[in-house]
C-alpha cells in the first residue's frame, strides 16, 4: 500500500508554538491554522485567484473601535472548526478587495465572520499599524498570501512566520520585506511633520500595487533632477508628482481625497509599465518607463529586470540613493545607500 | 497629600488707596505708554467717561490676550474646545473677550475677584454700547463707575509690569512635553489629588502635544500620557474622556502612526475605546456649538445668536454623543441668557432643540457634564439666568431623572422648589470643587 507524504505534519510541528502564544482559543487545535494557511496559499473562486487578508480576533468590538471611520459588515456564523473556517473564507473572500478585509471573531465554540475596512481616508494610519502591534488583552492573528506560494501568519503578541509552500530554502528572505526600506528612502527628505502620513500613503499604495504587479524596479535619487543615465531613455515629468505636497494640501483641506487617490492610481499604472520608476527622496515621483544601459560583462543569471537591477546597484552613491526590485513571483530585493 | 498648586494669581495692592484721581491711578498702569495714560486722563477730566473707558478697555483686552498667548495659542484652543486652532492662528481671532477673562482666571493670570471685576466692567461697557440713540442721550457712565473701571483694569491687567504670570504653568507644561515622568514621580500623585481644573488642563496639554509634537517632545508627551491619564482616568468627566478618544481619532485620520500607537496603548489600559468617535462627524456639531458661544459672548449677542442656533438645528436632531456636552452647553447658554436678558428669537429655537433630547441624554448631561460645565454654573450666580433655569427645569420635568451627583441632585431639587439662594450656593459649591478654590 503506497504511503502518502504531505507537508502537513511538518507544518503542524512548526506552528504549534505560534498557536499557543497567540492565545486564540480557535488555535488550541493547530489544525485549524494549518487549514487556513493551505486555503489561503492558492485561494481561487470561480477560477479567479484571490488574496484576502484574514484577521482573527477575540474582540471584534475593540477591533472596530480602533479603526475610526472604518466599516464592518457581519456575513455569518459557523462552528469553530475546519469546515467553519472554510465556510467563512468562501463567503467573504470574494468581497475582500479594494481595502475590505476579512474578520473572524473567535467566540469559543462558534465563529462569527464578515468583512471590515479601515478609514477611506488615504493618509489615515495603516490598519496593521494599529491592529498588529502589541495590545493588552486584545488578540489579533493575521494570515494572508504575501506572494505566490507564501503565506504570512502574524500575531499582535509578536509571533510571525512565512510559510513557503514551494521549494524555497529555509533561509530565503520573506517577500516584500524591503517595502519598508523603499518607502523610507523615498520619504527621508520630506518635512518631519508630514513624514508619517506620506509614508503611510505610499506604503498603502505600493503594497496594493506591488501585490498585483508583474514585477518592477523603483529607483530613488537624492538629486534635484533625474540622473542622466535614466532621463536619457525614459519619461521624466515636466511637473513631478509631489506626494509630500499632495498630502500637505489634503491635510489642509485644499484638495479632496480623490485628488490624492487619483495620483496613486497613476503610480499603479506606472508599476504595470515596462522600465524603471524614479522617485526622489522628498516624496516626488519624477518619471517612469526609464531604461538603463546594462553591462553584459557582469555575468548576472536572470532576465532583463535582474540585469537592470544589478546595473542600478552600481549607481548607488553616484546619482541614486536606493534601488528596489520586485520579481514576477512577488519576491523583492533592495540596495540603499546605507547598505554600501 | 496637599493639593498641587501649579500657579497662583499674584494678589498684591498694585494701586495704593491714596490714589484717587484718574491721573494718580493711571500712573500705576505700567503697560500703558505715557501718551495713552495722558489720553485717558484727559478724557476723564473732560467728562468723556464712556470714550475714556472704551479706549482703556481696548488696551486692557489686548494686554490680557497678549499675556494669554504666552501659554501657547494651540493650548488656548484646546481649553476652549477648538481643536482646529494651531500656533499660526492669531489670538485675537480665537478669543472672545469673555473667553479671555475666563481663561485668565482659570490659568491664574488674574484672581477670582479681579476676574469678577473685569467681567463687571465688560458688562458695563456692553450695556452702554447697546443703548439706542434716545436712551444714550439720557443715560451715561458716571464718574464713580468710570473710576472704578479704571482701577479694575489697571489692578487686574495693566498694572503688571511684564508678562510674568502663568510662568509656573508654562514650566509645568514644558515638563509634560520635555521630560518623561515616572509612575512614582511626586507630581503624578499630586496631580491625582488636585482640583478637577488641573486634571482637565493636563489632558488638554497632553492631547495637544500628541497631535502637534514630533520627535523627542512627542515621545515625552506619549510617555506622560501613559502615566498620567490612567492615574486620573476615574476622576475625568465625559468631556475630557471624549477629548482623549477624539485625539486618537484625529491622529489616526492624519496618519500619525507614533501618536496613534501611544494613545492606543493608554486607551487599552483604561478600557477607553468607547470614547473614540466612530468618525469625525461630531466635529461639525462642535464647531456649530462654538459659533453659538462666540455669538453669545460677543457684542450685540441678542442680534447675533439666532443664526448660529438655526445652523446647529439644520445639522439634524441626532447629535453625536461626543458633541453632546458642547451642544447642551451652547443651547442652555442661549436659553438662560445673561445678566441683561435673553435673545428671544434664538431662545425659542434652542428650546425646540433641547426638547428633542431624550431623558437619557438629559441624564447623561446632568450626571456627567453639568458638574464641570463652568459656563452654565456661572450663569446660575446671576438672577435672570437663574430664573430662566428654574422655568426650564420645571417645564421639562427633569426632576424625575436619576441623578447620581449629590450636589447636582440637590440643585435640581432646589430648582423645583424655587429656592434661588440654594441654587446659587450649590452652583458655587460645584465651581469650588472644579477649581479647588472659592468661586
Amino acid at each position: 500500500m503506497p504511503k502518502n507524504i504531505t507537508f502537513r505534519t511538518q507544518l503542524i510541528g512548526s506552528i504549534t508554538e505560534f498557536c499557543q502564544e497567540s492565545q486564540l482559543s480557535l488555535f488550541t487545535n493547530t489544525l485549524h491554522l494549518v487549514e487556513l494557511i493551505v486555503l489561503l496559499a492558492r485561494y481561487k473562486e470561480e477560477g479567479m485567484s484571490l488574496y484576502p487578508n484574514v484577521y482573527l480576533t477575540n474582540n471584534l468590538k475593540t477591533l472596530n473601535s480602533m479603526l475610526p471611520d472604518g466599516e464592518s459588515l457581519k456575513i455569518g456564523a459557523s462552528l469553530a472548526d475546519i469546515s467553519g473556517i472554510a465556510d467563512a473564507l468562501k463567503k467573504c473572500a470574494p468581497l475582500a478587495t479594494n481595502g475590505w478585509l476579512i474578520f473572524i471573531e473567535d467566540k469559543g465554540n462558534t465563529l462569527e465572520y464578515g468583512v471590515f475596512k479601515g478609514s477611506g481616508n488615504p493618509i489615515s494610519v495603516l490598519v496593521d499599524d494599529v491592529l498588529m502591534t502589541e495590545n493588552e488583552g486584545f488578540i489579533v492573528v493575521k494570515a494572508f498570501q504575501v506572494a505566490d506560494d507564501c503565506v504570512e501568519i502574524r500575531a499582535n503578541s509578536g509571533g510571525q512566520h512565512y510559510i513557503f509552500l514551494n521549494h524555497r530554502k529555509e533561509d530565503s528572505p520573506p517577500p516584500l520585506q524591503f517595502l519598508g526600506k523603499l518607502v523610507e528612502s523615498i520619504t527621508v527628505g520630506t518635512p518631519e511633520k508630514d513624514k508619517e502620513p506620506v509614508s503611510g500613503f505610499l506604503n498603502r499604495m505600493l503594497f496594493q500595487s506591488l501585490r498585483e504587479s508583474h514585477g518592477c524596479i523603483i529607483a530613488v535619487t537624492s538629486m534635484a533632477k533625474a540622473p542622466k543615465f535614466l532621463s536619457n531613455d525614459g519619461v521624466i515629468f515636466e511637473n513631478p508628482i509631489n506626494f509630500s505636497r499632495l498630502v500637505y494640501n489634503f491635510k489642509k483641506d485644499n484638495i479632496e481625497a480623490s485628488h490624492l487617490d487619483s495620483k496613486g492610481y497613476l503610480l499603479k499604472g506606472m508599476l504595470n509599465s515596462d522600465g524603471i520608476i524614479l522617485f526622489d527622496n522628498k516624496g516626488c515621483l519624477l518619471g517612469y518607463n526609464c531604461f538603463v544601459k546594462v553591462n553584459n560583462k557582469d555575468n548576472i543569471i536572470g532576465g532583463a529586470r535582474k540585469r537592470a537591477f544589478a546595473s542600478l546597484k552600481t549607481k548607488i552613491g553616484h546619482g541614486l540613493s536606493a534601488v528596489f526590485m520586485q520579481s514576477q513571483d512577488g519576491w523583492t530585493d533592495f540596495k540603499g545607500i546605507e547598505d554600501e | 497629600m496637599n493639593n498641587m498648586v501649579l500657579w497662583q494669581p499674584e494678589n498684591g495692592e498694585l494701586i495704593p488707596s491714596s490714589a484717587k484721581t484718574p491721573a494718580e491711578i493711571s500712573k500705576y498702569a505700567a503697560q500703558l505708554s505715557s501718551r495713552d495714560q495722558k489720553q485717558i486722563v484727559s478724557a476723564f477730566d473732560s467728562g468723556h467717561f464712556e470714550m475714556g473707558i472704551n479706549y482703556l478697555w481696548g488696551k486692557t483686552v489686548t494686554a490680557l490676550k497678549k499675556e494669554l498667548s504666552a501659554v501657547g495659542v494651540a493650548l488656548l484652543g484646546e481649553m476652549l474646545g477648538k481643536p482646529d486652532v494651531d500656533e499660526d492662528d492669531d489670538v485675537e481671532d480665537i478669543l472672545t473677550t469673555k473667553d479671555s477673562i475666563r481663561l485668565a482666571e482659570e490659568l491664574g493670570i488674574v484672581s477670582t475677584t479681579d476676574s469678577m471685576r473685569l467681567r463687571h466692567t465688560y458688562e458695563l461697557i456692553t450695556h452702554f454700547s447697546r443703548l439706542d440713540v434716545t436712551e444714550s442721550d439720557s443715560e451715561e457712565i458716571d464718574e464713580s463707575e468710570a473710576i472704578s473701571s479704571l482701577k479694575f483694569c489697571i489692578k487686574g491687567v495693566l498694572g503688571r509690569p511684564k508678562v510674568e504670570v502663568a510662568k509656573k504653568f508654562v514650566e509645568f507644561r514644558e515638563a509634560l512635553e520635555g521630560e518623561s515622568l515616572s509612575a512614582d514621580d511626586p507630581r503624578v500623585e499630586m496631580l491625582k489629588s488636585s482640583p478637577y481644573f488641573f486634571n482637565k488642563l493636563t489632558v488638554s496639554v497632553l492631547m495637544n502635544a500628541a497631535k502637534k509634537n514630533t520627535g523627542a517632545n512627542l515621545e515625552h508627551a506619549l510617555a506622560n500620557i501613559n502615566i498620567l491619564i490612567p492615574a486620573i482616568w476615574m476622576k475625568l468627566g465625559e468631556v475630557e474622556k471624549w477629548q482623549v478618544g477624539h485625539a486618537y481619532a484625529e491622529a489616526f485620520a492624519e496618519g500619525k502612526t507614533t501618536s496613534v500607537s501611544g494613545l492606543k496603548s493608554v486607551l487599552l489600559k483604561v478600557k477607553g475605546f468607547d470614547y473614540v468617535p466612530e468618525n469625525l462627524r461630531s466635529d461639525t456639531f462642535i464647531k456649530a456649538a462654538e459659533s453659538i458661544f462666540k455669538a453669545h459672548d460677543g457684542l450685540n449677542n441678542f442680534y447675533n445668536e439666532a443664526t448660529p442656533v438655526r445652523n446647529l438645528s439644520k445639522l439634524g436632531s441626532t447629535i453625536p454623543t461626543p458633541a453632546l456636552p458642547a451642544c447642551f452647553s451652547a443651547l442652555l447658554s442661549i436659553i438662560l441668557g445673561n445678566g441683561f436678558g435673553v435673545a428671544w428669537s434664538a431662545a425659542s429655537d434652542a428650546k425646540t432643540q433641547l426638547k428633542k433630547m431624550s431623558p437619557d441624554r438629559w441624564a447623561y448631561y446632568l450626571n456627567n457634564v453639568f458638574p464641570n460645565d463652568i459656563r452654565i454654573l456661572n450663569k446660575l450666580f446671576l438672577s435672570k439666568p437663574r430664573s430662566n433655569w428654574i422655568n426650564l427645569i420645571n417645564e421639562f420635568n427633569l426632576e424625575s431623572l436619576e441623578i447620581k451627583n449629590d450636589s447636582v441632585s440637590k440643585l435640581l431639587n432646589a430648582t423645583v422648589s424655587n429656592k434661588e439662594a440654594k441654587i446659587e450656593a450649590l452652583s458655587k459649591k460645584l465651581v469650588k470643587v472644579y477649581y479647588g478654590k472659592n468661586a
